[in-house]
């Protein structure tokens, strides 16, 4: 009896209805290949009336010769029964990564996994497929340890953003371009940084270091001259330029203290009263034999030594090509091209300032009235960049009394009220002593402003009403990561912007007074919670800020969307004027 | 004492007519003893056509009245439960349908809307 049943059932099973559902193998089909940039290119073709859960797809390599999968870029998802799949076959492109110890081919195990159902009423098992590829690592970047666990990022119903920051697209130059083009890349950007405040303390400098040499130089010594300070001048950014690199530490802002500034500033005092002749500046000559056998060589020492302090202390710029080396170089570990590409931008910034030692040099008058004047106006400069210095540490109202003091004293010398002298000499320096004055009414009345040191004079009620339509709601500040992580979960649901600000940066100045002084750029800052975190003092807390966000130095302008979530494609290293920085604005 | 409960458990379900998932094991016991068709359902978690069987299909008065009269219903989870040799599905949902034998009368692969799933019930029952 049992017999028959069992006849029968397999009887049964014969002339059961096939399935009419397609087998695993049919519905879908994947595939996968590796192109010659060594990325992975994966594909599961799925048949008619399938369908991928998003959630479900898996692209892993085995790990063990120490490639990773660093990101995938995967298709637009649909939401389908409240889950986000594929309805089309998609198809994926895997970057991958690897440690910093591996180098030559390796054989790496690439596994797709995915899950799907049919949409007539069947969901098919998990499933995978191995594939084995052979990775030449040199065509790969190296892990670092930023790059947060795989996450897949699938962005729903909007097209997978591929936007980078300007400092990440400047580090995948880097990475992908001939050595040849990043090194003149770097040089243009350093001639475009050329021309920005943070370069145009070194005129002064240099061209004081120049004339102190005294009478009789010849062009060929100026330009040997002017050649030794920018190189010095350069290896100083490319030393602390990769030491920012490789530890995360930021030399510059390191030696931003108080009594570095004080002496610096003081050496300044120094040159300028050699300048006005009070006496001759000349390292002790015991000192000087020491060094070398021929005396004049101290001089260039003495530029050398200019140079590489005033890279230093006194132009502690952070641009987007700056930033973008440094994150090479932290990325990569490769702290020698990433050197490169920095002492070739410091090239860059470099060479106007040849030209100005040479010109200094070139037009150097003869011994006589005009020499007296064209160095006390060098000394006169060398007493500003001594009082910029200063007006880091010290209170506005002192650096502008400061001024105040130095242009009338210069303005007195240059005696505009005597009848004699050339009329241009006489108006300048009636000039000068028209805003010199100015300044010091100003200093006295509370004014912090040295384009309008007067502004305090005018009627309240403008001023207030001005400062409503015109300024930009005061920033927020913070210098610890827990109070701007209270500031993030106080702000959910509010676009906020992040101000990386020092005191003694240059570049955060000028985007104070220029950029956010705009009014159009101000009313759309409006829109956003305003934090800013000072890093003046540099300390451990402070620097944890920085470290948290990579943030190099001062300025650095974050954006944080409405779940507080930094979006790091948005990020602006160093100055913006107005209007790019208010598209960049309307693009958030 | 056994009998008794199965006994209660059986009018509760004609009662209520509210669909019992009984073990495997025990449902072979059952419909050896009352000539019953075993039906197995494979799902899993996350399988919209399996909660379209569970929420709708399996709510549908005449498919719970027609599963109560002649089948015992047995629910496997294919990644939590012992599946019993033979209980094969290339996804889920499938149904199994078994005789008091153990041997299978028919399987359906993937969710069948109320009224096909009624037909194909009504069918097995000819076939017992």
């Amino acid at each position: 009896m049992k017999k028959i049943v069992m006849l029968l059932s397999f009887v049964g099973m014969l002339f059961a209805a096939p399935p009419k559902f397609l087998m695993p193998e049919e519905a879908f089909i994947p595939s996968a290949s590796i192109g010659a940039d060594m990325k992975i290119e994966a594909n599961v073709t799925i048949a008619k009336d399938i369908y991928l859960y998003a959630d479900e797809m898996k692209l892993e390599v085995d790990e063990k010769d120490g490639i990773s999968v660093a990101k995938f870029d995967a298709p637009v998802t649909i939401k389908h029964h409240d889950e986000k799949v594929y309805l089309e076959s998609p198809k994926f492109l895997v970057t991958l990564q690897k440690d910093a110890a591996v180098s030559g081919v390796k054989t790496v195990v690439f596994t797709l996994s995915f899950q799907g159902c049919s949409e007539q009423g069947l969901c098919y098992e998990p499933q995978s497929k191995n594939f084995s590829f052979d990775v030449d690592s040199a065509k790969l970047s190296v892990k670092s340890d930023k790059t947060k666990s795989l996450d897949i990022t699938i962005v729903e119903e909007k097209a997978p953003t591929q936007e980078l920051s300007q400092t990440d697209a400047i580090a995948d130059t880097i990475k992908s371009e001939s050595v040849l083009f990043v090194l003149l890349t770097f040089l243009g950007f350093g001639l475009l940084l050329a021309m920005t405040p943070c370069v145009f303390p070194m005129i002064p400098i240099i061209s004081g270091v120049i004339i102190s040499q005294g009478e009789g130089l010849s062009t060929k010594k100026a330009f040997a001259l002017s050649l030794v300070y920018v190189l010095s001048m350069a290896v100083a950014y490319t030393i602390a330029g990769v030491l920012a690199g490789l530890f995360g530490a930021n030399l510059q802002a390191a030696l931003q203290t108080p009594w570095v500034i004080y002496s610096f500033a003081l050496i300044f005092v120094a040159l300028a009263f050699s300048m006005f002749g009070f006496y001759e500046l000349k390292l002790p000559d015991k000192f000087v034999t020491k060094i070398s056998s021929k005396g004049h060589k101290a001089g260039y020492l003495g530029v050398a030594v200019m140079g590489f302090l005033s890279a230093l202390i006194v132009g502690p710029c952070v641009a987007a090509p700056l930033a973008g080396a440094l994150v090479y170089i932290g990325q990569t570990g490769d702290a020698l091209l990433g050197g490169m590409a920095l002492f070739s931008l410091s090239i860059g910034m470099g060479i106007p300032l040849i030209v100005v030692g040479v010109s200094a040099g070139k037009f150097m008058p003869k011994p006589g009235e005009w020499m007296t004047m064209v160095t006390a106006v060098f000394g006169v400069m060398m007493l500003g960049v001594a009082i910029w210095m200063l007006s880091r540490i010290v209170d506005m109202y002192v650096t502008m009394v400061l001024y105040a003091v130095l242009g009338l004293g210069f303005a007195l010398y240059l005696n505009p009220f005597e009848r004699e002298g050339h009329i241009f000499k006489r108006s300048v320096a009636l000039v000068l002593f028209a805003y010199a004055t100015a300044l010091f009414i100003g200093a006295l009345g509370g004014s912090t402003s040295m384009s309008k040191p007067l502004e305090f004079l005018k009627p309240q009620a403008q001023t207030s009403n001005m400062s409503v339509n015109t300024g930009h709601k005061a920033f927020v500040k913070v210098t610890s990561l827990k109070e701007l992580d209270a500031l993030l979960e106080k702000n959910k649901g509010k676009k906020i912007m992040l101000d990386f600000y020092a005191d003694w940066c240059t570049s955060c100045k000028e985007l104070e007074e220029v950029t956010f002084a705009n009014a159009a750029v101000a009313a759309k800052m409006n829109e956003f919670v305003l934090i800013q975190a000072d890093v003046t003092a540099n300390t451990a807390e402070q620097k944890e800020l920085s470290k948290k966000y990579g943030v190099f130095g001062p300025p650095a302008l974050l954006f944080f969307d409405t779940n507080a979530e930094l979006i790091k494609a948005k990020t602006i290293i160093g100055f913006v004027p107005a209007d790019e920085f208010l598209a960049h604005l309307n693009t958030l | 004492m056994k009998k008794i409960v199965l006994l209660i458990t059986f009018f509760a379900t004609s009662l209520f007519a509210d669909l019992t998932w009984v073990k495997y094991s025990e449902a072979l016991k059952i419909a050896k003893e009352q000539n019953k068709i075993v039906m197995v359902m494979l799902s899993k978690e996350g399988c919209p056509a399996c909660e379209y069987m569970e929420d709708i299909v399996f709510e549908n008065e005449k498919v719970m009245k027609a599963v109560a009269k002649d089948f015992i219903a047995v629910h496997i989870d294919i990644h939590n439960d012992y599946i019993p040799s033979g209980l094969t599905y290339i996804g889920t949902p499938t149904f199994h349908f078994l005789n008091k034998y153990e041997s299978k009368l028919d399987r359906i692969d993937g969710g069948l809307n109320a009224k096909s799933f009624l037909e194909k019930l009504v069918e097995l029952t000819e076939k017992k």
